[in-house]
């Protein structure tokens, strides 16, 4: 398939701190592509670096082969950026926040007020079209964030967690629009939302400190941890701290950690589980949960020191 | 061009929603400096070259007028969008390059400058009773328009670039003080130290306030003054553009 985006080695640093390190992946044309990572990991560096709003240091971007830099007009033209923080003009209306930016990406005018009203009626936020940003909640903004965002119908679209703050049916309307978009657009989105990542996406990169860490389909990325499983105790007292230290004696118990009633570890052997089912017995057990891994685990175990 | 003309739209629609308090101070403002300046020096200083001081001074309220209300048009728009909102990158992210959005705020305070520079123009021809020809008024606004062109992009320059509203006021009052004082819009230059007029007089917009004073007394027109200060404004306009080039996409 054709590459719709595509980085090569790209680096960003701001003084002495290294936001993005050496960053090469490429997005294929008409697929979901979701990049998740912690706070500060450089998701959003990554966006605002396409969409041209801040200069890489090193490497070079393409977006529908087009260099960002030296073809910016076009690459800027067929691309919809959402960004991470609500920031409307509040100098304008909504209804003008719309047509000035839809114009500038050289609707004319009349259309422009047409995807305005479309996009308001799509989203249901039509009865606030004529009010001022600043009287609106910060969830009707983002829907307008995101409406401006798409109102060019651009051919790539850059998401930077694009449903925070929103309400459960503003979430669905956002995912059933993006969801028509499938095998259309490309979409590239930035998130901390591990259910929307699996859901939604045709590949998945993990992102830490600058670098990618994994990338692949979900189902390849859980292959990764090669049958790993999550065990999950609950008991009905907090249990001692020397519970942990009984652990110790299972090695092939990984990454256990006890969290008030709450003990998680991972485990490939299902005895192991039952050598530790033996021992929390003692303390008095409410619950137990096991489930295969996920990525919520799979990203707390890259980011935080691996899963062996 | 397009581009340009919906930056001009979004500052209407800004704009549009103060109309009345923008009406009200393109009328104050030349009865403001009539008053404050034109009446109070008259006092003081009762004709220069032969000529009464209200009529001598009528050139420094349409220059100031209009290059004042050019300087802080584009210097609010410029100040909001650039540093208060920092809703400039996120115009920027439209296929709109810094020196298009640059020449729209530019344009529109050269628009606004150009409104009340015509307003002072009538309000003070009619209250000083200023009879001139078709011909020499339209010389007048030629000659003037320069520093109107000037206010518009020294007001965006520091409007780019001045982040800090204190060090912002600072510097608009500098600006505005120096204007006023030592233009000899107000004050003829005749009256500072011969070493300070020797200065004062090869800066562009002085020697256009010189001009203008001149076409009224002599009817003799001097366009060296505007042009220097048109390739003044143009050389400033291509910096910031420069400036905001380079640093803004860091």
């Amino acid at each position: 398939m054709e590459a719709s985006i595509t980085l090569k080695a790209v680096a960003k640093k701001y003084k002495s701190n290294i936001v993005l390190a050496d960053l090469s992946f490429g997005v294929e044309k008409g697929t979901t592509f979701v990049i998740i990572g912690e706070s500060g990991s450089g998701k959003s560096t990554l966006l605002k670096i396409l969409v041209g709003l801040i200069e890489r240091n090193a490497g070079t971007a393409y977006i529908h082969g087009k260099d960002i830099e030296t073809r910016w007009k076009e690459t800027r033209s067929i691309t919809g950026y959402l960004p991470q923080i609500s920031n409307l003009d509040e100098e304008l209306n909504i209804f003008e926040n719309l047509t000035v930016y839809a114009q500038l990406h050289g609707l004319s005018s009349q259309m422009a007020k047409q995807k305005a009203i479309l996009w308001s009626e799509k989203l249901h936020f039509k009865s606030v079209l004529m009010e001022m940003p600043q009287t609106l909640s910060f969830g009707t903004q983002r829907k307008i964030c995101f409406a401006r965002a798409l109102i060019h119908d651009p051919e790539v679209i850059l998401l930077d967690e694009p449903t925070t703050g929103l309400d459960p049916v503003s979430r669905a309307t956002i995912w059933k629009i993006l969801d028509g978009y499938r095998n259309k657009k490309t979409i590239l989105f930035v998130t901390q939302n591990f259910e929307e990542a699996e859901r939604f996406s045709d590949r998945i990169a993990i992102l830490h400190h600058g670098n990618i860490k994994m990338n692949g389909t979900l189902d390849r990325l859980i292959e990764t941890t090669h049958g790993l499983t999550r065990y999950h105790l609950t008991f009905l007292e907090t249990p001692p701290d020397k519970l942990m230290d009984e652990l110790k004696d299972f090695p092939k118990v990984v990454r256990p950690s006890l969290n008030g009633k709450d003990l998680e570890f991972y485990s490939r052997e299902r005895q192991q589980f039952f050598n530790v089912l033996q021992i929390a017995l003692k303390y008095g057990l409410q619950d137990i949960d096991t489930s295969m891994c996920q990525l919520r685990d799979l990203f707390t175990g890259l980011t935080d020191g691996g899963l062996e | 061009m397009s581009a340009v003309i919906v930056i001009i739209k979004r500052q209407w629609y800004g704009l549009r929603r103060h109309l009345l308090s923008w009406f009200i101070f393109l009328v104050l403002l030349p009865i403001i400096l009539y008053m404050v300046f034109g009446l109070s020096l008259y006092k003081v200083i009762a004709n220069v070259n032969q000529l009464n001081y209200l009529h001598w001074a009528a050139p420094g309220i349409w220059v100031s007028s209009g290059f004042l209300m050019s300087y802080l048009t584009a210097f609010i728009a410029m100040h909001h969008l650039r540093q208060t909102s920092g809703l400039l990158t996120i115009y920027l992210k439209a296929p709109v390059s810094c020196w298009t959005w640059l020449t729209g705020q530019t344009v529109w305070s050269i628009l606004i400058g150009s409104v009340q520079l015509i307003v002072s123009l009538l309000l003070i021809g009619i209250i000083n009773g200023e009879l001139y020809s078709v011909i020499k008024w339209a010389t007048l606004l030629v000659l003037i328009f320069p520093s109107v062109v000037f206010g518009a992009v020294l007001g965006t320059f520091v409007g780019s670039w001045v982040r800090r509203l204190f060090s912002a006021m600072l510097v608009n009052m500098v600006i505005i003080i120096a204007f006023l004082s030592c233009s000899g819009s107000f004050i003829p230059l005749t009256y500072f130290p011969h070493s300070l007029q020797s200065m004062f007089m090869i800066v562009p917009i002085v020697m256009e306030i010189s001009a203008v004073q001149h076409l009224i007394l002599y009817s003799e027109v001097m366009f060296s003054g505007a042009v220097l200060t048109l390739v003044l404004s143009a050389c400033l306009f291509i910096l910031n553009g420069a400036m905001i080039q380079h640093w803004i996409r860091k």
